[in-house]
């Protein structure tokens, strides 16, 4: 999984700003990071539209980075 | 040295706005647009006070995602025919009434207005459910977006993970519901008004696992005002102003996973702080907290400390937030019963403890309400609003 890194202190996040919160730097480098492991996870079945409509929604971690993914209903859900 | 001078003799009046009024509509799938929604909760207050109304704050936030409406607060200003009273719309998402009060009570209090029409709207259910989940998504993170969850889903997530770390029991987290459900068949503006048993609702359908349907505001139209006015005008209004003792504001990543923890929400944590320390007191006599999901009522009242943390579920089973318990919240039924049409919610919680403090909140009274707070939250906590009103100047 993508995450982006700190230029100036090596921090990484899943969503890009244009100021680390670390150390206010305000360059960043995408880099791939690997997989995460999951925190939590929980099938959601009334989803958003674009969606399908039901799937697993987990929040993991990378190292210190937390993300938030997504996994497929195992049996597919329909777009609408 | 003149300055000096000026600031030992001036008074240290501490300047403090109320509330000398309110306005409801009832909540629900209405068949009615924004305007006249909005009309129906503030053409009360409108009629009493329209000379000396010199601000209109609008708190909505999705006029022109649901009803494909922009410049709602001058819309809806004409629409009153108030047509040259200065107006603004207010949005920070399901926070919007908080941050619509924080403004009111800005303007009052810097002397920039007397008397603010504030009205809280928001009109939802023309909109499919998978759309509205869309709508109010938006406020994610791009990334985190792209991923598919809704609100409640993060719910569903804060929810294992509490019950997972306090050894906290399912039902307990659901007892909430049955709470709020009482409350709201008790209030005449609620959106469901229908009492739940805990069986009900463990057997309603799974909307994000583990969380179900009751558990969940649903999707509402609706309508509340105020009028806010400074506390040294407040009794040429009414007899009975509710006062604004501390009103604050705090702020967190917008980025879900930028939280080190979900169960604890520090922007509530540090607004509770903040707003009971400006109002010089402790735990409030009742509170009006932000239950979007069960588990949001419980988590927030311990990030208030209202509860030491872990301890929130136990108090909801030992009945100490019900109506007659120790420290009653959400007597209004909550988002849970009441319904949660984003941009008046904060507004009704307002108008909540309003009612209780002034002895008017019926067959849902609390006895002898001195002092209460709303908790206006928006998003997963990505900003929250604490108000602490109490009677007596």
């Amino acid at each position: 999984m993508k995450l982006y890194r700190c230029s100036g202190c090596g921090e990484t996040a899943f969503e890009l700003r244009a100021v680390c919160r670390k150390c206010l730097g305000e360059e960043f480098s995408e880099v791939e990071s690997g997989e995460p492991e999951t925190v939590v996870s929980s099938l959601l079945t009334v989803t958003p539209a674009g969606f399908d409509d039901a799937y697993t929604i987990a929040v993991g971690r990378i190292g210190s980075a937390g993300v938030l993914f997504s996994v497929p209903a195992r049996s597919g859900g329909k777009s609408s | 040295m003149c300055l000096v001078k000026c600031i030992i003799i001036l008074p240290h009046h501490r300047r403090m706005a109320a509330v000398v009024s309110a306005g409801f509509s009832r909540f629900g799938k209405r068949g009615e647009g924004i305007l006249e929604l909005s009309a129906e909760s503030s053409l009360p207050i409108v009629r009493k006070f329209r000379d000396v109304i010199d601000f209109v704050i609008v708190s909505n936030s999705y006029s022109g995602e649901f009803t494909g409406m922009s410049g709602l607060n001058n819309l809806l200003t004409t629409y009153l025919s108030m047509d040259e009273t200065p107006s603004m719309r207010v949005d920070n998402t399901s926070g919007s009434g908080g941050a619509a009060l924080y403004s009111a009570v800005s303007l009052v209090n810097s002397g920039m207005a007397g008397s603010v029409l504030v009205i809280g709207a928001e009109k939802m259910s023309g909109k499919p459910t998978k759309e509205v989940t869309s709508i109010i998504s938006s406020l994610l993170g791009s990334r985190e977006r792209a991923a598919g969850p809704s609100l409640p889903s993060l719910a569903g997530l804060m929810l294992k993970l509490y019950m997972n770390e306090f050894s906290a029991p399912r039902e307990a987290i659901a007892e909430v519901a049955v709470k709020n459900h009482i409350n709201g068949a008790m209030n005449p503006n609620a959106h469901i008004q229908k009492v739940l048993t805990l069986e009900q609702v463990m057997q309603s359908p799974v909307i994000v696992d583990p969380l179900r349907l009751f558990e969940i505001s649903p999707i509402s139209d609706g309508s509340t005002s105020l009028l806010v006015v400074p506390d040294g005008s407040a009794l040429s209004y009414t007899d009975k102003p509710v006062y604004v003792r501390g009103i604050a504001m705090s702020s967190e990543s917008s980025f879900i996973s930028d939280r080190k923890s979900l169960t604890d929400i520090p922007s509530v944590r540090r607004a509770g702080e903040l707003a009971l320390k400006r109002a010089g007191t402790g735990r409030p006599d009742l509170a009006e907290l932000h239950d979007m999901a069960t588990i949001l009522e419980i988590v927030e009242s311990e990030s208030l400390g209202f509860f030491p943390r872990g301890q929130g579920w136990k108090a909801v089973t030992e009945g100490v937030t019900r109506i007659g318990g120790e420290f009653p919240i959400n007597t209004s039924g909550g988002l849970n019963a009441k319904g949660h049409p984003i941009g008046a919610s904060g507004i009704a919680q307002a108008a909540e403890v309003f009612l209780q403090l002034r002895n008017e909140a019926a067959g849902r009274q609390v006895k002898d309400a001195r002092t209460g707070m709303a908790l206006s939250m928006a998003g997963f906590g990505n900003s929250a609003t604490a108000t602490v009103m109490g009677v007596d100047s």
